[in-house]
């Protein structure tokens, strides 16, 4: 009986966090448009350090970094085929959600595939 | 603090991705002997939860913004292996799918967030949980875990730092002390947010951080039982 209760328990809070995972991509598009902490030390002083290295490692810096949108679906977090901004943002969060139960899901399956044949006590969970 | 592509050395890239990769390894190769359904189920609900609250940047003030880290978070909850899978998996989707921090940069971004920031503080965090009997109180528990949340994204930002000034963005002294600075002020947001989830993952999963304080409280019950 308190195996029941437990596991009950374990599904919900899973639901609980995942409802805290939506909630914060809902709140994602009034996230501040500041630059974030590395960026704003990169602004500050990046500009002198770059141009006094080499201006190979520029050029090819300045290519990555004009290319980076083709590249990525959600690149900086908006969906390219949606046009308003917030939803764009919360389509991207909530793919990027998906992806990461994906993974988990995956991981799992894989783990109990490796785990189940080298388990001697893989019965007793039937008797616990 | 995700670093995108082409700002470190090749150097510095590659020997972060080493180690970062080792430490996958090492971690997946000990989690795949303890694994178990429940514990990854939780997982993947917490990492897609610290994924998504890395969306919501706030201010912190001198025109810049900071976001939640949340690798002590993973490391506290789920402990060390587990901890530090699901950070490493946030990072690769982030630099994959959101050109947040780059691919060639991912290694060091690993090990900035990972390792600096996660298993570092986490260290701290489980040897004076094991050491010091004030911190294996639920609220001296809870305390202990933001102050570490606090340390944790402090060392990623030195970390982050470090590597920026030896691969030559700027002279170390001044990224340093520009970084470092302006994380000071994310690490107490950081502080305080892992202070409120820590205290609303133990109302609604108790059993996820029982193990830092309940026996320890309950030791602690029965001889004032027996006092009595």
């Amino acid at each position: 009986m308190n195996f029941v209760i437990k596991s009950a328990f374990i599904k919900n809070s899973f639901y609980i966090i995942l409802a805290a995972a939506f909630a914060a991509v809902m709140l994602s598009p009034m996230a501040s448009q500041n630059p974030d902490g590395l960026d704003w030390t990169i602004e500050k002083h990046a500009s002198a350090g770059l141009e006094s290295s080499s201006t190979a490692a520029n050029e090819k810096n300045s290519a990555e970094e004009t290319g980076e949108s083709n590249y990525f679906i959600f690149s900086d977090y908006k969906t390219p085929f949606i046009k308003n901004e917030s939803v764009s943002t919360i389509f991207s969060g909530l793919a990027g959600i998906m992806l990461i139960l994906a993974f988990f899901k995956f991981y799992s399956a894989a783990a109990r595939k490796n785990a189940a044949p080298s388990r001697p006590e893989a019965g007793d969970n039937l008797c616990r | 603090m995700h670093i995108p592509d082409g700002l470190l050395s090749n150097n510095i890239n590659i020997a972060s991705a080493a180690v970062s990769g080792g430490l996958f390894y090492y971690f997946n190769n000990r989690l795949a002997k303890t694994i178990d359904d429940a514990g990854l189920n939780i997982a993947g609900a917490l990492t897609a939860f610290v994924f998504a609250a890395q969306m919501i940047n706030f201010p912190v003030g001198f025109g810049a913004s900071g976001h939640f880290l949340g690798a002590s978070l993973l490391m506290i909850a789920l402990g060390a292996p587990l901890g530090f899978i699901s950070m490493s998996v946030i990072l690769v989707i982030q630099s994959l799918f959101f050109a947040d921090g780059g691919i060639t940069a991912l290694g060091s971004n690993i090990f900035n967030m990972g390792v600096m920031g996660g298993l570092a503080p986490y260290f701290i965090f489980i040897n004076l949980n094991g050491a010091v009997s004030a911190f294996k109180t639920r609220a001296g528990f809870s305390i202990l875990a933001a102050a570490c949340a606090w340390l944790s994204v402090f060392l990623a930002s030195l970390s982050c730092g470090l590597q920026l000034g030896f691969s030559g963005v700027a002279g170390v002294k001044t990224i340093l002390s520009t970084i470092v600075f302006i994380h000071c002020f994310i690490a107490c947001a950081e502080a305080a947010i892992v202070f409120v989830l820590l205290n609303f993952l133990t109302a609604v999963r108790p059993g996820l951080f029982e193990k830092y304080y309940k026996s320890y409280e309950d030791k602690t019950a029965e001889t004032a039982a027996v006092n009595q």
